[in-house]
């Protein structure tokens, strides 16, 4: 049905994208990384073949819940014994394995088929910005969330010449 | 007179031959691939076949459906490569009375990237050209301010946070 006129060899490879997931919202990132995941964002989609594509995603140590979700959000399984319920606080899951939010995040939200475990294998997530696939990278994509500089990020001499807000506000 | 009293009698006999058997030959040929006993077995075959039937009958219906499903997918993919979402497309196009169905363009989509932007484009237009003088959220919407900032005394906004392109 389809004329494969325009399709070259580009058009089915599979690419490599690479995000930075500091400062970023886990759940609009994971949202979108399902996305590229699923290759849903290719006009050629379709669900018996698997178009998604490597996700390369890193610095997820630096990744940003909302509220106070690293005090309150659980994490639970059931060990299958009696009364094996464990439960472990988003806090304490990033310090055992930085990626692990990140990753169960992706993982709840691709569709719950054969093809989700494919898929999570070419996820590739990293606590820190060092990853091994710097040859394969073919995109760079920013995340969803903008980013800000925090105080830390601005120079001294920018903070001293900041103006002075406080005493012109006062004016008012 | 004899033959009218005992009627069960006067029915010619049959020997049923080979109807059954190629009754039977039928329904098998037709559950060709089915699992194990149910694609030789006629009393399996029989069950299997009136269920593939009903299902082919049901699921032609459903084709439409799954099919123009696909198409919208593929269609949002590429209208979020042109900076839209599916969504906005298709109701330009409809303020623009384009009537190119789904399936043309899912294939434009897919295989014309280019007639697909001009699409794209004249949907942008019919969007942009719709105003709404009256709401003042799309008035405020409109007023590009930088996030986090402060006006000025002399009307200016002070920036006090920065966009870093990612």
């Amino acid at each position: 049905m389809a004329s494969k006129l325009s399709h070259s060899i580009g058009t089915h490879t599979r690419l490599w994208y690479l995000i930075d997931a500091r400062h970023q919202v886990v759940g609009r990132l994971a949202s979108m990384v399902a996305l590229l995941l699923q290759g849903k964002n290719k006009p050629i989609y379709h669900p018996s073949v698997d178009t998604g594509d490597h996700v390369v995603v890193i610095n997820t140590g630096h990744a940003v819940l909302t509220g106070s979700k690293w005090d309150k959000k659980l994490y639970r399984h059931h060990t299958g014994y009696p009364g094996g319920l464990k439960e472990i606080v988003a806090k304490q899951l990033h310090q055992k394995n930085p990626t692990m939010i990140l990753r169960r995040a992706i993982n709840g939200m691709l569709p719950k088929n054969l093809q989700r475990k494919h898929r999570m294998r070419r996820l590739h997530l990293y606590p820190d910005s060092a990853h091994s696939h710097a040859l394969n990278i073919t995109h760079q994509l920013p995340g969803p969330c903008p980013v800000f500089k925090t105080l830390s990020d601005y120079s001294s001499e920018e903070i001293t010449s900041f103006p002075d807000i406080v005493t012109r506000i006062s004016h008012l | 007179m004899k033959g009218r009293q005992d009627e069960d009698h006067n029915v010619t006999r049959v020997k049923r031959g080979y109807v059954r058997r190629r009754r039977h030959k039928k329904i098998v040929r037709m559950a060709s691939g089915h699992q194990s006993g149910r694609s030789r077995v006629f009393k399996q075959a029989n069950e299997s076949v009136m269920h593939a039937l009903r299902y082919a009958y049901f699921h032609r219906r459903e084709k439409k459906g799954d099919m123009r499903r696909l198409w919208n997918i593929r269609i949002n993919a590429a209208a979020r490569a042109n900076g839209l979402s599916y969504s906005k497309l298709i109701h330009g196009l409809k303020l623009a009375g384009v009537d190119v169905n789904r399936k043309m363009l899912a294939e434009l989509g897919a295989t014309d990237p280019e007639a697909f932007t001009a699409i794209a484009e004249t949907a942008k237009a019919q969007l942009a050209a719709q105003t709404r003088p009256n709401r003042l959220s799309t008035a405020l919407r409109r007023v590009a301010l930088p996030r986090a900032s402060l006006l000025q005394p002399n009307g200016t906004p002070l920036v006090v946070a920065t966009v870093i392109p990612a």
